[in-house]
């Protein structure tokens, strides 16, 4: 089977097994590192990405069901890491170890473009797509209020 | 500021022995691409920091980076004493060296215990304050004034007295090491409240890399004619595989190799998926070796909280002050408490996995991985191919977690990428899978503790009792 699929605003092609997981082919075919392997069962939220513009978790997307998409991943999320959850990440000194944090900031990217002013109890509800074995929602919920902030002021 | 990931290479040319007992001297040959891209030279004032003419600065960094943020603080605690402007520094990853970049408290490289700031300290502080001093040396000797009569800014040495200036990447151009390591005493380093960078609000040097998906973990690690591989290990420590079925693995599109181990079955492939899948198809037939068979968690808590409570048992003593049990037979009112402690998984967010690639007639190996000590990780490679630590060249990466899970002594999923590899003389990336990485884990150990409490009248804590 081959799929053509577009990444980040550019074309791709994969000849994977059908039932092989988008995140396998991004990291490995594609060379985009940033999106991460957590768990392989969608319970950490580390593989997270864009598809037509809603999230979703790479490991339990499979390549049948990509064909034709578009999609979106930390590495085009922006060119210069200026987009306002990235921004607000950064002040708010969000990741430690870092690993999970690819998946964390597309989650929140989502969220932003659904609800600009989510108050607290939807930034952590919408977030618990996503764990951090350091510890950093604290700053994950104080950096999507931020970036809300530059969204929606 | 940057941060360098790339190897930094060290050849040795001398080493002395300074006056305050530290290791002191000429390290040559830690290159910098982008330094000889400009066409500035550069100086190794000590193992620690080099300079370079275009008043750049260079600083090991030698802890492990696992999210603690000690990448940046340890050499921001040198960088203090020098008197380096923060804006100008480059942090290098200290290459594996026990004898030059060891935890003091340790005596090896080991990030480990929440002590990198704490145990490194004292030894940072030193190391910067001998290189600033070496520069001092040097600008006194090229103005011909007393050395007294310098100060620093950060990155500058001022002459007040003449209003001269010389950067420390001018005097990087023509400064002259002592032969001995200058001596530092307590009233060359500087006050608490003169600090410039300790104590402030410094960004981390590799958290940009951690916003935009360019942070290197091993796990990422891309190489030419890769493959990947998987490892079946077995379902108790000591066990090994007696049979194995593999045919339904063999016939697995893209599967490479099948690799017999004393621990376990193997699986080298072009994909990951088709290694994970191989993996998963393996049938083993497991030898009842090991210690471990029939052990269940529950019934073991159960046992130990008995044991705990069971006062006619043996006990050896860890601590004792007084007479507790004496005590406790006086005591108005006795409160018991008991805790168990459950086997706990590390649950480090990024799976275990290495990256390996031995040299096509074994002699060599090149190693890319996050752990806790990068020496023995080197170490267990050397070892694993039967061959001197000097044939590994070590990739430091960063650690999508640590908590402990990236430290022992064998550190074994190192091993494992480097047997994969050497199977095939190819670079393989070897992962575990969530699941393995459970399976292999090495929790928290049971405890079952049972702690006794004794009153006076008065209400005040006359014993205490913990077992």
């Amino acid at each position: 089977m081959a799929w053509d699929f577009r990444v980040n605003g550019q074309a791709a092609h994969s000849n994977a097994p059908p039932d092989t997981p988008l995140l396998w082919v991004i990291r490995e075919e594609l060379k985009l590192t940033g999106t991460k392997y957590g768990c392989g069962t969608g319970l950490c939220g580390a593989c997270m990405v864009h598809i037509d513009g809603q999230r979703a978790f790479s490991c339990q997307t499979q390549m049948s069901e990509v064909d034709g998409k578009a999609v979106t991943t930390i590495e085009g999320l922006s060119g210069d890491s200026s987009h306002p959850v990235q921004k607000a990440w950064l002040a708010e000194r969000v990741p430690q170890c870092g690993y999970c944090q690819s998946g964390q900031i597309m989650s929140a990217a989502d969220l932003l473009v659904r609800n600009p002013r989510p108050d607290r109890s939807q930034i952590v509800e919408h977030m618990s797509t996503n764990i951090c074995r350091c510890g950093s929602y604290p700053r994950i919920i104080r950096a999507i209020e931020r970036a809300a902030k530059e969204v929606a002021p | 500021m940057t941060v360098a990931f790339r190897r930094a290479e060290i050849s040795r040319r001398s080493f002395m022995i300074g006056a305050a007992g530290l290791t002191f001297g000429v390290v040559s040959a830690l290159r910098f691409p982008e330094t000889e891209a400009t066409g500035s030279a550069e100086l190794a004032l000590s193992p620690w920091v080099t300079i370079s003419t275009d008043d750049k600065v260079a600083i090991m960094s030698p802890a492990a980076e696992m999210g603690q943020g000690s990448l940046t603080s340890l050499p921001l605690i040198l960088a203090e004493e020098l008197d380096a402007d923060w804006s100008k520094v480059r942090v290098i990853v200290a290459p594996p060296n026990d004898e030059l970049y060891k935890n003091p408290a340790f005596g090896y490289m080991y990030t480990a215990g929440s002590n990198a700031v704490t145990a490194y300290f004292k030894d940072l502080r030193r190391f910067g304050a001998q290189v600033r001093k070496v520069l001092l040396a040097n600008a006194a000797q090229r103005w011909d004034v007393p050395v007294e009569e310098l100060t620093t800014e950060p990155n500058v040495v001022v002459h007040e007295k003449s209003g001269r200036r010389l950067s420390y990447g001018e005097i990087a151009g023509f400064a002259q090491i002592p032969s001995k390591a200058p001596e530092v005493v307590e009233s060359d380093l500087k006050r608490p409240d003169q600090f410039r960078l300790i104590g402030k609000d410094v960004m981390r040097v590799e958290l940009q890399q951690k916003v935009n998906g360019t942070a290197q973990y091993s796990i990422d690690v891309q190489l030419p004619d890769l493959l990947y591989g998987a490892i079946l290990r077995a379902p108790v420590e000591g066990a090994a595989p007696d049979a194995t079925d593999d045919a339904k693995a063999r016939s697995i599109a893209g599967v490479v190799r099948i690799v017999r181990l004393p621990y376990g079955v193997g699986v080298i492939a072009k994909t990951p998926w088709a290694a994970f899948d191989a993996k998963d198809s393996l049938e083993v037939t497991w030898s009842r070796t090991g210690k471990a068979w029939g052990f269940n968690s529950e019934r073991a808590l159960i046992a130990f909280a008995a044991a705990a409570r069971d006062m006619s048992q043996p006990v050896k003593l860890w601590a004792k002050a007084g007479d507790a049990t004496a005590a406790l037979k006086t005591a108005t009112m006795v409160v018991e408490a008991e805790y168990r402690n459950d086997l706990v998984y590390h649950a480090q967010m990024e799976p275990l996995n290495a990256v390996a690639s031995v040299s096509p007639n074994g002699d060599a190996c090149e190693l890319w991985c996050g752990v806790q000590s990068k020496t023995i990780a080197v170490t267990v490679a050397a070892e694993a191919l039967g061959i001197s630590s000097d044939k590994i060249i070590y990739h430091d990466m960063l650690m999508g977690g640590g908590f402990g899970r990236r430290g022992h002594r064998d550190e074994e999923y190192v091993h494992d990428a480097v047997v994969l590899s050497n199977a095939v003389k190819k670079p393989v990336k070897m992962m575990w899978t969530r699941e393995d990485d459970v399976h292999n884990g090495r929790f928290n150990p049971l405890s079952v503790h049972y702690l006794r409490a004794g009153f006076d009248s008065a209400g005040n804590l006359i014993a205490l009792a913990m077992k």
